[in-house]
């Protein structure tokens, strides 16, 4: 009320904050006083706020040493105990054949028109730098068992590295399987737009039909990471730079193969 | 249709695409000009003579070359694969618009419309200051490090009018780093040759390679959009990257030190005809 008093008596131009008289010193200096408190209050506000979010951030620093997506350690997963088959034909365990390793799973589809391409490139990049792990690798999974043969997954995963392991599910209930074990979204065919079957409106008996060759999947895009002792610590979304890759992989892979789950919390 | 260049997360293909955007700006510095030379030739009393009109003639080839390296950097291809697919691409833009276009655009206009532009713009007095050659440096400078810091390419890059600020950024500052060399007012320009080639050395030859430095050095893409982006013809990121700071670093080279020679060659001739003027008079 009195701050307001003033700023009307001051605009009118009646009370100059010069004045000398005692009322309008005690106006000014009750004016300054009001506005110093709003200020140091403001003030005193951001400041309790800066140090809530540094002690925020601080304490997201200190819960997790991946600079992946940290699971939980009640979500921990551990590789799936799953024999699948490869791109040679042959039988491959999904744990027992890479034992003691940094298990990379990812799922693709070779048809993938933008994020499978770059995940992979960037695993590729990560592990042909001079210092990285050795004992990490990669499983590509077909989420596109109906197009992608053995044959062309493994001719679209050398593009990036001959030393990915190419897995071609087969049936869907094996890729289900897999993607439960893993904690993994379902994966589905999207239809671009229904075509007809007879080249109408609608086909002879009014049904609309797909063009089964071409269909897009929609899929998880995380790259899965098990450390040497089984155990499912990090995930890595799209996009996940290098500089993250490099810095969580030798963590997983300095892992004991005979460690604990706590081990890699 | 999209207005300009800016990142895509799709798959490079080569289908051509439109962009309305970069013809408007191509057409906004080419309309002008042609209006102003013009009017220029229609306010002469007097045909101009055989060395004025060749003088003419070459200026409208510098600006309409000027108008082509400009169209060239932003349109599609280069402008496509340079917003969101390769830094490589993106430096080779910077080069075009700061190396070639800028240059090419300031030798293609005459003083007189120089002059007629800056009085009506009222930028006389400040084209004066930022003309001096620690300025221009300067802003050339501070414009090329921070447009080529990871946040400004990735915010700008990620939107059409982002990309499109950008863009025009590498063209102003090219045209100021060129005036103290070539500008249309003699008063704007260096006045000895030794004073023009070393502020040609410096601001486009030494400062540039400590940015270039970092992009060819750096242990990893330092920009989300290209490391991130689909792979053209399966270049990797980091290869990419290099190859930026190479064009960076060494890009530069035929055009300044060919610059530093055409002056050297010029001023020694200059000198020539100097000291042989006296010795005829005698």
């Amino acid at each position: 009320m009195v701050e307001r008093f003033g700023r009307i008596e001051e605009a009118r131009g009646s009370i100059p904050l010069t004045s000398t008289s005692g009322f309008d010193r005690r106006l000014v200096a009750l004016r300054t006083a009001t506005k110093a408190s709003v200020l140091c209050r403001v003030i005193a506000c951001l400041l309790v706020a800066a140090l809530a979010a540094a002690a925020c951030a601080a304490g997201q620093e200190s819960e997790s040493r991946y600079e992946g997506l940290a699971v939980a350690p009640s979500q921990l997963r551990e590789i799936p105990q799953m024999t699948l088959t490869d791109t040679s034909g042959n039988d491959f365990h999904l744990a027992a054949d890479t034992d003691g390793q940094v298990r990379l799973v990812y799922q693709l589809f070779t048809n993938c028109p933008d994020i499978c391409g770059v995940q992979l490139a960037q695993l590729a990049s990560v592990l042909g730098r001079p210092g990285a792990p050795g004992n990490v690798q990669v499983i590509a999974v077909t989420v596109d068992p109906d197009r992608d043969s053995p044959e062309i997954l493994r001719a679209y995963l050398d593009q990036f590295s001959t030393e990915f392991v190419g897995i071609v599910p087969q049936s869907e209930e094996q890729l289900t399987e897999l993607q439960n074990a893993l904690g993994s979204l379902a994966s589905i065919k999207v239809f671009p737009t229904p075509t007809t079957e007879h080249g109408g409106a609608t086909g002879a008996d009014g049904s609309m039909t797909h063009d089964h060759g071409a269909y897009d999947v929609a899929h998880d895009g995380r790259v899965f990471a098990f450390a040497p002792n089984g155990y499912g610590y990090a995930q890595y979304p799209y996009p996940t730079r290098q500089s993250e890759f490099d810095h969580d992989l030798p963590i997983l892979a300095d892992i004991d193969p005979n460690a604990p789950a706590a081990a890699g919390l | 249709m999209r207005f300009w260049c800016s990142a895509l997360q799709e798959p490079w293909t080569w289908a051509w695409r439109a962009y309305p955007g970069v013809w408007a700006a191509s057409a906004a510095i080419a309309l002008p000009y042609l209006w102003a030379r013009r009017r220029i030739r229609r306010s002469h009393a007097l045909p101009l003579d055989a060395a004025a009109l060749a003088l003419d003639r070459r200026q409208a080839w510098y600006f309409a070359c000027g108008v082509a390296a400009f169209w060239v950097a932003s349109d599609w291809p280069l402008g496509v694969l340079g917003a969101g697919y390769l830094a490589s691409a993106h430096m080779a833009q910077f080069m075009l618009y700061t190396l070639v276009a800028a240059p090419l655009l300031v030798l293609g206009t005459s003083e007189t419309m120089a002059r007629r532009m800056l009085a009506r713009l009222r930028l006389y007095r400040f084209m004066t200051r930022l003309t001096q050659p620690v300025f221009a440096g300067l802003a050339f400078n501070g414009c090329l490090v921070a447009t080529h810091s990871p946040w400004a390419v990735d915010t700008l890059r990620a939107s059409q009018v982002g990309s499109f600020v950008m863009d025009v950024v590498w063209l102003i500052s090219g045209v100021i780093v060129w005036l103290p060399i070539c500008s249309p007012l003699v008063e704007h320009r260096l006045r000895h040759y030794p004073g023009k080639m070393v502020y040609l050395f410096l601001a486009l030859g030494v400062v540039p390679a400590v940015p270039a430095g970092f992009l060819t050095f750096a242990g990893f893409p330092l920009y989300a959009t290209y490391e991130l982006a689909p792979r053209f013809y399966g270049l990797d990121a980091a290869t990419d990257q290099q190859m930026a700071g190479l064009i960076m670093k060494l890009g530069g080279i035929p055009i300044v030190w060919g610059a530093i020679i055409a002056m050297m060659l010029r001023w020694a001739d200059e000198s020539r005809s100097a000291s042989a003027a006296p010795a005829s008079r005698r």
